[in-house]
């Protein structure tokens, strides 16, 4: 009998603690996204819905050669990205562990930074790069390389996926790294004691111990690349528009709910078609006995070739890849320092103007202190919901604890224009006014799956016997709670909740569809960016780099700072 | 293995008591039928046991036994599937951990790596809403009895494995609980630290005469340190007997090879008298004695411990197996002799101390391996 009232004790607990994520998720993630799909059978007629059932929009959607060779051009785009990523990203990765091991805390640091800086910035930094009067025509101009300006840089294809690859390289990046920690040196020493080539080695031990990693981190930038309509809109051009850019047309000025509906969910399918597709092709790629052959003798040759000075190039290809990551930055930064208010390198002077200028306009304050409020809003109430749930995901086993885990991934995989639209729809369908809570709703749908998998990463690593001593000692289970798991996952949470603001003061995709009049700080960036770039444009782009930083070093310190605190006493001895 | 009768409990409990002189206190803990279920397993199946006052007693046994989940019930950490646990004498039926009279030192110590060594010690206290400075002045005292000096403001992550030990001890005696449990607290020292954490607590539990509930694998810790053993095996308790019995008079061909080493060899019983028991190994007849009440005639087990085993060259007077040395070592102050009794597969293990300038035997020497008749038991488990 005690038995099972603990036992329902345990569950009454479970419940309490998943309520919030729960209602969260469910009234402003999965409730819209089904009235979207509802919306995909109706049609409009001005601004009324018409609620009969239809599939007019989807044989539009699935029969215009317009929108069907854009749904096909995505999809490519978003395989070549997600490719180039995985391409890019594990030597990047195999370098980092294996061979500078001592750098791989500023390295990882490093791919975190690139992945929580500034999406909007890094965009519209390629325009400035990229342009007829931006940085490389004008710095090719002026050391003479050419007279008139290439214009086969922006807005176009190329463009489109130079920058996708940049935005989402982090996410390819950081599934493929966290899968070679688990690669021990020892089994690629074993490799190399039995005869294997360096190449061979990683080949034969590194890519088959992380191919889950690296599949995760593909679909990843498949989907979000894919599905992107800000990277397209920025620098795509006519020549270079995504299906996505038509979707948040039709939900903005072609006004067109049902349309809109209808290839966001073609679009859906097509994801989830790759997804189940990927790992089938990958498992039944036909590899004939002369492609084995091949690859065979070249990993034999491998070994016998000494490439000389394999740890300069090493260095060389990490630098490449920083640079790369890290340039746009850079660029924003010196930029809005330039006394010259067009951008061109070398700059012309030094001067403070731009800021000064950014900060006596009235509706950048405004936009700041709004985006400020938001982040801080959502951070804390990330944070609560979000502890909540993961005691309840960390701390007990209950039968549907992997299916709402799973359920979280779903927010963080949904393309954000996705999920945009389908709250905008909730909203126009319900009369409900747009505000800054709509916006903060928006973000806290958004940032809170990340705070709670990150707290639950942090309980799990706290030792379970640390909260039985409490019980043991005489504490209940909330006294063990205040006394024991608080105050050691507490940094845990205030890191989570740190980069939940970050992820917050970003924020645009989403954002841009639930806003209404309300302006945040990259909202502010994009009605600047309609205008065309000015100079102080990039001083505000500074000022969000700035703001993303502090909060992400925070967040890293504070983790830190717990990781040396969590050392048990006689261990390390 | 056949469980432990309640009976047979009541007299090992009777026969510990007199030798410390306290007939009258009750046991601490009584367990009746406590089984537990972990899914489609029995972690622990139908264990019946008393655990005598202000003993030391120790749960034996090798690993996935079920000793570590016995202590989580007794802790109150887990609940059992069946049965009945009791604690100085109050049913313990959903009493939750923190409102039990026991206290826990954790394997890896579960010291709060957020709170000082002062503040560790002091948590229970806090939590039983003891004054700030009679909390303290325990707390000193309890650090005091585990030698523990001077270290009140250190930092956990600053302990040193013997310092950490001896805080999570301190950390537990300081609630003055009816029973200490301890969960193989020495599993993570080296050797040498592990040998004095040993008298450590060995001299703790003499001085605060507080019961002992100690989990171990480790079978010398076992005999050097406890008043009585419980010996388990596959969720069930095999025997409870003090260290010595225990090891003299194993009741089970389980217990004589896991409480050190122990040649078994299948036999016949051919006779049973009031002198002896007659016996037939390997078509070899000889005298043994009862290891348990109640050999019948029949097959059973002979035991031998390695050191009992005598062995001489041919024709020198001892009788017993003519057996091939098949590997010899040397082991410091004996020599280790594995066997082959010829003319059959079987093995046995024999240690000879070493007497200077005594003749060591080389491999593929023929020797006679023999025994005195009160050194060979038979087990019919």
């Amino acid at each position: 009998m005690s038995s099972l009232s603990r036992r329902r004790a345990e569950q009454v607990a479970i419940g309490w603690q998943l309520t919030p994520l729960g209602a969260l998720l469910l009234v402003a993630f999965f409730v819209p996204l089904s009235l979207l799909f509802a919306y995909s059978f109706w049609t409009q007629s001005g601004f009324e819905v018409v609620r009969e059932f239809t599939l007019a929009s989807y044989v539009t959607a699935l029969t215009d050669t317009f929108y069907l060779r854009l749904l096909v051009k995505s999809l490519l785009i978003g395989a070549v990205v997600a490719s180039l990523s995985v391409a890019l990203a594990y030597p990047f990765a195999y370098a980092a562990t294996f061979r500078f091991p001592r750098a791989r805390g500023v390295l990882l640091f490093a791919a975190l930074l690139s992945m929580f800086t500034s999406y909007l910035v890094r965009v519209y930094a390629f325009q400035t790069i990229l342009g007829e009067t931006g940085v490389i025509n004008a710095f090719l101009m002026w050391v003479g390389l050419i007279d008139a300006p290439l214009s086969f840089l922006l807005f176009n294809s190329f463009a489109v996926i130079v920058t996708l690859t940049n935005v989402f390289l982090p996410y390819v990046l950081l599934p493929i790294w966290a899968a070679m920690q688990g690669v021990e040196r020892n089994h690629l020493e074993a490799a190399r004691d039995l005869g294997a080539s360096s190449f061979a080695a990683f080949w034969r031990v590194v890519v088959p111990a992380t191919r889950n990693g690296a599949r995760a981190g593909f679909l990843f930038a498949f989907v979000l690349a894919a599905g992107d309509y800000v990277t397209p809109t920025l620098v795509g051009g006519p020549a270079g528009t995504m299906i996505g850019r038509e979707v948040a047309v039709a939900f903005g000025l072609m006004n067109d709910y049902p349309l809109g509906a209808a290839l966001a969910f073609v679009l859906l399918f097509a994801f989830g078609l790759a997804a189940w597709g990927l790992p089938f092709l990958l498992g039944h790629l036909p590899r004939p006995r002369s492609v084995r052959r091949i690859l065979g003798a070249f990993l034999r040759a491998s070994g016998r070739a000494r490439l000389p000075g394999a740890r300069f190039w090493a260095q060389l290809y990490v630098g490449a890849v920083l640079v790369f990551l890290f340039a746009p930055l850079v660029i924003i930064i010196l930029l809005s320092f330039n006394s010259s208010s067009v951008p061109s390198f070398p700059m012309r002077g030094l001067t403070l103007h731009w800021y000064e200028s950014v900060f006596s306009n009235e509706s950048f304050r405004t936009a700041l202190v709004t985006s400020l409020k938001i982040a801080a809003a959502t951070a804390l109430i990330a944070a609560v919901i979000g502890t909540l749930a993961a005691l309840a995901f960390a701390r007990h086993t209950f039968r549907a604890r992997g299916f709402l885990m799973a359920l979280l991934f779903a927010p963080l995989a949904m393309p954000g224009l996705i999920t945009g639209v389908a709250m905008l729809t909730i909203y126009v369908a319900l009369g409900m006014a747009l505000s800054t809570t709509t916006i903060m709703i928006g973000h806290l749908v958004y940032a809170t799956p990340f705070v709670v998998l990150a707290i639950v990463a942090g309980l799990s690593d706290l030792d379970p016997s640390l909260e039985e001593a409490g019980r043991d000692l005489g504490r209940g289970p909330f006294g063990v709670f205040r006394k024991v798991t608080l105050p050691l996952v507490f940094p845990v949470i205030a890191g989570a909740a740190f980069v939940a603001a970050a992820l917050s003061l970003d924020e645009f995709i989403i954002t841009n569809f639930v806003s209404g009049s309300t302006v945040t700080l990259p909202l502010y960036i994009w009605s600047k960016l309609r205008i065309g770039v000015t100079p102080d444009t990039n001083a505000v782009g500074t000022l969000i780099l700035v703001g993303l930083t502090v909060l992400s070093l925070a967040a890293w310190y504070i983790t830190r700072l717990t990781s040396t605190f969590f050392s048990r006493g006689g261990e390390s001895k | 293995m056949v469980p432990q009768s309640a009976g047979e409990a009541m007299s090992v409990e009777h026969r510990v008591d007199e030798k410390v002189g306290a007939e009258s206190v009750p046991p601490v803990v009584r367990l009746l039928g406590v089984s537990k279920r972990f899914g489609g397993v029995l972690a622990t199946d139908d264990v019946t046991l008393e655990i005598p006052h202000g003993h030391f007693t120790t749960l034996l046994g090798p690993s996935g036994c079920g000793k570590t989940t016995l202590l989580r019930i007794l802790a109150g950490f887990d609940e059992p599937t069946s049965g009945h646990v009791e604690i100085g004498g109050r049913d313990m039926r959903g009493v939750p951990p923190e409102r039990r009279p026991v206290n826990m030192v954790f394997q890896r110590y579960a010291l709060f790596p957020h709170r000082d060594v002062l503040r560790n010690v002091l948590f229970g206290l806090e939590s039983a809403g003891v004054s700030r400075e009679e909390a303290v002045a325990r707390a000193r005292e309890a650090l005091a009895t585990c030698n523990i000096e001077g270290l009140e403001s250190r930092r956990i992550s600053e302990l040193s494995g013997g310092q950490a030990q001896r805080v999570a001890v301190a950390r537990a005696i300081v609630n003055k609980p009816q029973m200490l449990l301890l969960d193989e607290p020495l599993a993570a020292l080296d050797l040498k630290l592990r040998r004095h954490m040993q008298f450590e607590l060995r001299r703790l539990q003499q001085e605060l005469r507080t019961t002992f509930l100690y989990v171990t694998h480790d079978q010398g810790e076992a005999l050097s340190m406890s008043d009585s053993i419980v010996l388990m095996n596959g969720g069930r308790v095999v025997q409870h007997s003090p260290p010595r019995e225990l090891y003299d008079s194993p009741r089970s061909v389980f217990a004589a090879t896991f409480i050190g080493e122990a040649n078994v060899l299948p036999c016949t019983v051919q006779r049973v008298s009031s002198a002896g028991l007659g016996i037939e190994v390997e078509g070899l007849p000889m005298e043994a004695s009862a290891g348990v009440e109640g050999v019948a005639e029949g097959p059973a087990h002979l035991y031998v411990r390695p050191e009992c085993v005598r062995l001489a060259l041919p024709g020198r007077g001892l009788s017993g197996f003519a057996v091939t040395v098949a590997n010899a070592a040397f082991e410091g102050g004996f020599f280790r002799y594995w066997l082959t009794i010829t003319g059959t597969p079987r093995q046995m293990v024999a240690e000879v101390p070493v007497r200077p300038g005594e003749a060591v035997y080389q491999v593929a020497d023929r020797l006679i391996a023999g025994w005195e008749p009160g050194d060979g038991h038979v087990l019919t488990e």
